[in-house]
């Protein structure tokens, strides 16, 4: 009693243990579920037909999967599981056929809810479903439905529509190894990991070349427009992730405007593609973190080691690469983590490249209603290699430990007038390439297209079908984003306040741990987890708006709690007790002391994370459908084949991006001026 | 009533019987028991790590004690959480908010207890003037120096009219010219208007300066309470001797009126009848007095190295098989010379 009453008493309590819940559902409980199904495996199935005008049975050969059917000279066929003989089947007359159970048992039968049939001896059972495709003058009206019209010992005769497709199925789930076996075995799931891995390998090591150089030598060398490559570059990264895609497809795709202008017979579409496209994804996250690394270094370690005697070339290599590693590698993950889930690109710029995130997604489209073992299996390889590359990282850091000092005047030198020249040039290659992409979209979306075709004509119509037919999809893109970073705000300040001040016993700790989890789950396969947990009563979400807003919110989630408990770290408990030795109770002094302290960092926290939820993409291709259907989801609608709409994907592009940019702008002065006010004075 | 009224502030007395305050497994405060009187300048004195914190933040109400009872007047407040005492606390940090002025920084607790507007500028000023800092009010705290934002900070905590005034530490991150002559305000401050104060240090000297009472501490437990000629002169035991300023220890032996060191040397133990046995003589460096001519026993040696601090010289002095003693006096010698002392106030600690 008395407990229960102290629990009552303590707000943040109650808290930590909903947000705890709410965690466990969503992060917990949807991967236990992913990684439940990647061990179940349907019996199997298999569809026949009667031939046409015949009383005997024709058997889909492409369709059989756990099952094994022999046919009879006498036109029966003998069905068996696993070398058990179960059944035979045998076609009487033009829609009717026998079935007699070879296992011992009689056959008893019932309908199930969708005018199908199950019928079953001993432990045997099997769903039976007719599926009729009509032809073009035949009247619905003659349709038979799927019935037993008579059943005696180990006999039943099955009556059915004469044309009609029988789906003959055993749902019974088993727990098997065999996903994984298949899995990694065969060459169409092998192929996918591989490539996943030279993807991530290649479009890592290309993103790193050029942006630890180039990040640098804008730390060391006093450049004139740093401020603006570095704008430039904040902008890129937060980019949609399959522009990139679409945009050099549209340059250099099969009918690309460079690939036709001249004659090439070279396309960008294929692995090649795939690297290259995504290296320009992920060199923003590594130039910025790499940049920040080298600026924030104490610049009297490199002065001290040339004072010793050390050429500029060995201080580089042996004090301050080592001593920016730390950050490199922060840069580095972040990278592989991307080019290895990312979504979009590979499916944009060729459509059969499988790597992982895709093959997830095929497996899942064209598994819907099924048991969606192999997407489950795929998803939990994700995770186990995410899991390593971040055990990785982690291993790497915690051997070295840096006090991080942060030197008072950046160490720049003027640039020689050659190496000026060679960075401006170097720069703008770099930047060209970074930024082609946007303006190329910027560009297109105000021509006429035909058929996947540029022509030369100028147009408002592209914005005009925009705003006359798509203009919801803004709309859903703006609710659901602002909706789940308004929820990010909340528990992110929430979570973070308990974690940084409350310390609660076990509750908090595993509340630390379980809010860092969505951080190695891919958004494939964070959607698939969704749509395996909220298909079903009590919780029917898919295909609402809550679904992207769950997935939204605990996809960001992690950044959002970050965001604060590093805010909140740097206000120092003192304030608060002030105000508490002024007679202020934890509440207010919550409230008038470290919120205002601590509400410009989340403010500008959130809306980057507003940015990256309304480009997500990875998720949302899952869980979406229409009406809900968020502009991210129309661009990628109209990129994805080739006579698609180029014209509206441009168009929405661009409106997209001016979504984005605009509140960038702001963040960014308002960063500058944050770090001018500088909350942690004492 | 008017702002700068302050005949009708409560006194408080505190009154703490066996705290016991456990952080998991370390103990940092062993069944304490103190009494601190109605307007008391008291000072919690130790080395870092010795509890003297946690006993203060005990009393705000910050922590919660283990166990143990800690009263206000009589008035049990060992679970009332701080903003229900009212308490000024004065932070080693400042604590000052970043975001707000000077003027907003002392008025937040008068705002807290819904005074008019009028009362709280009345207040906020007399706040200010009695730490010295008229006109200052528009400022932030990151345009001062450290010793105006604690002498902001003490204002915010005086401005409520607390019954008991609590500072952690206020004067350590302060150089040291500003420290003394901040100590001795805030010594005025108590003074004038009755306080009683408990205070935080782990700076011996400013803590004799400026006590009525000190507690020395150490691991969690109170060694020594007294006044500062107690602590200095009478030390409990041999850690409070050597904490609390300079001090000569001889080890040796107590025999017929005799204090036998350890390495040959033998005094006459004169003042009263020592106890027989081992023990530890204990000398402060001013109660050496240097003797002309050798008349009965004495220490001699000779002066390894001088000192020089103005108007007292200190002289490092080797006795003999790398015993050294510390001796201050006015006089001028030179390293080499051989003198001969004889103790005039010490005290003995048995083993």
């Amino acid at each position: 009693m008395n407990f229960r009453w102290k629990l009552l008493n303590d707000p943040w309590k109650i808290f930590t243990i909903i947000a705890f819940l709410l965690l466990t559902l969503l992060v917990v409980v949807s991967q236990i579920w992913i990684g439940v199904s990647s061990f179940q495996r349907d019996g199997g199935s298999f569809t026949v037909r009667t031939e046409k005008g015949g009383p005997r049975l024709l058997l889909e050969e492409e369709t059989v999967s756990g099952f094994t059917l022999d046919s009879s000279c006498d036109g029966k066929y003998l069905v068996r599981q696993k070398k058990r003989m179960l059944y035979t089947l045998n076609g009487k007359a033009p829609g009717k056929m026998d079935i007699t159970s070879l296992n011992g048992e009689s056959i008893s039968f019932m309908p199930d809810d969708d005018g199908g049939v199950v019928i079953s001896a001993g432990p045997d059972q099997l769903w039976i479903s007719q599926k009729i495709f009509s032809g073009l003058f035949e009247k619905s009206s003659s349709q038979q439905d799927l019935e037993v019209v008579n059943a005696e010992g180990k006999n039943i005769t099955l009556q059915y529509n004469a044309g009609a497709f029988l789906l003959f199925s055993d749902r019974n789930k088993l727990f098997t190894l065999s996903n994984y076996l298949t899995f990694l075995s065969r060459s169409r799931y092998v192929t996918a990991i591989k490539n996943s891995f030279i993807v991530m390998v290649f479009s890592t090591a290309i993103a790193a070349f050029f942006g630890i150089s180039l990040a640098y030598l804008y730390a060391r060398f006093k450049m004139p427009g740093t401020s603006l490559v570095l704008t430039i570059v904040t902008m890129a990264s937060i980019s949609p992730p399959f522009l990139g895609a679409y945009a050099w497809r549209m340059l250099l795709g099969g009918s690309g405007l460079i690939t036709r202008f001249l004659g090439l017979n070279w396309t960008i579409v294929g692995m090649h593609g795939v690297i290259w496209v995504i290296s320009w994804l992920v060199f923003p996250i590594v130039f910025l973190l790499t940049y920040d690394s080298f600026t924030s270094l104490d610049h009297s370690l490199r002065e001290c080691s040339m004072s010793l005697g050390g050429t500029p070339r060995r201080t580089f290599f042996f004090i301050e690469l080592p001593l920016a590693m730390p950050g490199i590698i922060n840069g580095l993950y972040m990278a592989m983590m991307t080019s290895f889930t990312d979504f979009g690109t590979p499916y944009v710029i060729s459509l059969d490249l499988n790597v992982l995130p895709v093959l997830i997604y095929k497996e899942y489209m064209s598994e819907v209603g099924g048991n969606l073992s192999f997407a489950s299996t795929g998803s939990m390889l994700m995770i186990f290699f995410s899991s390593l590359i971040l055990t990785a990282q982690r291993f790497y850091l915690a051997r070295r430990s840096y006090a991080s000092i942060k030197s008072k005047q950046p160490s720049v030198r003027m640039p020689g007038r050659i190496r000026k020249i060679g960075i401006n040039a170097a720069t703008a290659v770099i930047l060209l390439f970074a930024f082609l992409p946007h303006l190329t979209v910027l560009i297109s979306a105000f021509f006429e297209w035909n058929v996947g075709v540029m022509t030369s004509r100028f147009t408002l119509g592209n914005f005009a079908s925009l705003f006359h037919s798509n203009l919801s999809s803004v709309g859903v893109t703006l609710f659901t984003g602002i909706t789940a970073t308004f929820m990010d705000f909340v528990f992110g300040l929430g979570i973070a306040y308990v974690i940084v001040k409350k310390r609660y016993p076990v509750v908090a700790n595993a509340l630390n741990l379980l809010v860092m989890v969505p951080y190695l789950i891919p958004g494939t396969v964070l959607g698939l987890g969704f749509i395996l947990i909220f298909n079903q009563p009590p919780i029917l979400l898919t295909g609402t708006w809550v679904i992207l807003v769950l997935a939204y919110f605990i996809r960001k989630l992690p950044y959002s709690v970050k965001s604060v408990e590093s805010a909140l770290y740097q206000v120092h408990s003192a304030l608060e007790e002030a105000a508490k030795s002024l007679g202020a109770k934890p509440a207010r002094s919550f409230f008038q002391i470290t919120f205002p302290l601590i509400i410009g960092g989340i403010i500008s926290g959130a809306t980057l994370s507003f940015l990256q939820i309304m480009t997500e993409i990875s998720a949302t291709i899952i869980l979406y459908r229409p009406p809900w259907k968020p502009m991210t989801a129309v661009i990628f609608e109209n990129t994805i084949d080739a006579g698609a709409d180029f014209g509206l994907a441009s168009a929405m592009t661009v409106l997209l991006m001016a979504l984005l940019y605009i509140p960038l702008y702001f963040v960014t002065i308002k960063a500058r001026k944050a770090k001018e006010v500088r909350i942690e004075s004492i | 009533m008017k702002a700068s009224d302050n005949n009708s502030r409560l006194t408080t007395s505190v009154t703490i019987r066996n705290i016991q305050k456990n952080f998991g497994k370390l103990e940092a405060l062993k069944q304490v028991s103190l009494d601190i009187r109605e307007r008391e300048f008291f000072t919690l004195l130790g080395p870092s790590g010795c509890g003297k914190t946690t006993l203060l933040r005990s009393i705000a109400g910050f922590e919660k004690p283990t166990d143990g009872k800690i009263f206000f007047n009589q008035k049990d407040v060992t679970d009332s959480p701080p903003w229900e005492k009212n308490i000024g606390f004065v932070f080693q940090n400042y604590a000052l908010w970043p975001n707000k002025t000077v003027y907003q920084n002392v008025a937040y607790g008068l705002e807290l207890r819904n005074k008019s507007g009028s009362f709280i500028k009345e207040k906020v000023a007399w706040a200010l003037d009695m730490v010295g800092l008229g006109g200052i009010e528009k400022k932030f705290p990151e345009e001062m120096s450290g010793g105006q934002q604690q002498r902001v900070s003490i204002a915010r905590a005086l401005v409520i009219d607390p019954e008991i005034l609590l500072l952690d530490e206020p004067l350590s991150n302060l150089d040291a010219k500003l420290r003394i002559s901040l100590r001795k305000q805030i010594r005025e401050i108590q003074r004038s208007l009755k306080l009683t104060a408990v205070y935080v240090t782990h700076d011996q000297e400013e803590a004799l300066e400026i006590s009525d009472r000190i507690a020395v501490m150490k691991g969690g437990e109170v060694l020594q309470v007294g006044v500062p000629e107690d602590i200095y002169n009478k030390p409990a035991d041999l850690f409070v001797a050597d904490f609390i300023g300079k001090a000569n220890f001889l080890k040796g032996e107590v025999r017929n009126g005799f204090f036998y060191h350890s390495e040959g040397q033998v005094l006459q133990l004169t003042g009263y009848e020592a106890r027989e046995g081992r023990a530890t003589l204990f000398a402060r460096p001013e109660s050496l007095e240097r003797i002309e001519k050798r008349e009965g026993d004495c220490i001699s040696g000779s002066i390894i190295h001088r000192y020089y601090l103005g108007n007292l010289k200190r002289y490092l002095i080797d006795i003999g098989n790398n015993s050294t003693l510390l001796w201050e006096t006015c006089a001028n010698f030179q390293e080499g010379d051989k003198i001969c002392l004889k103790v005039n106030n010490y005290e003995l600690y048995y083993a």
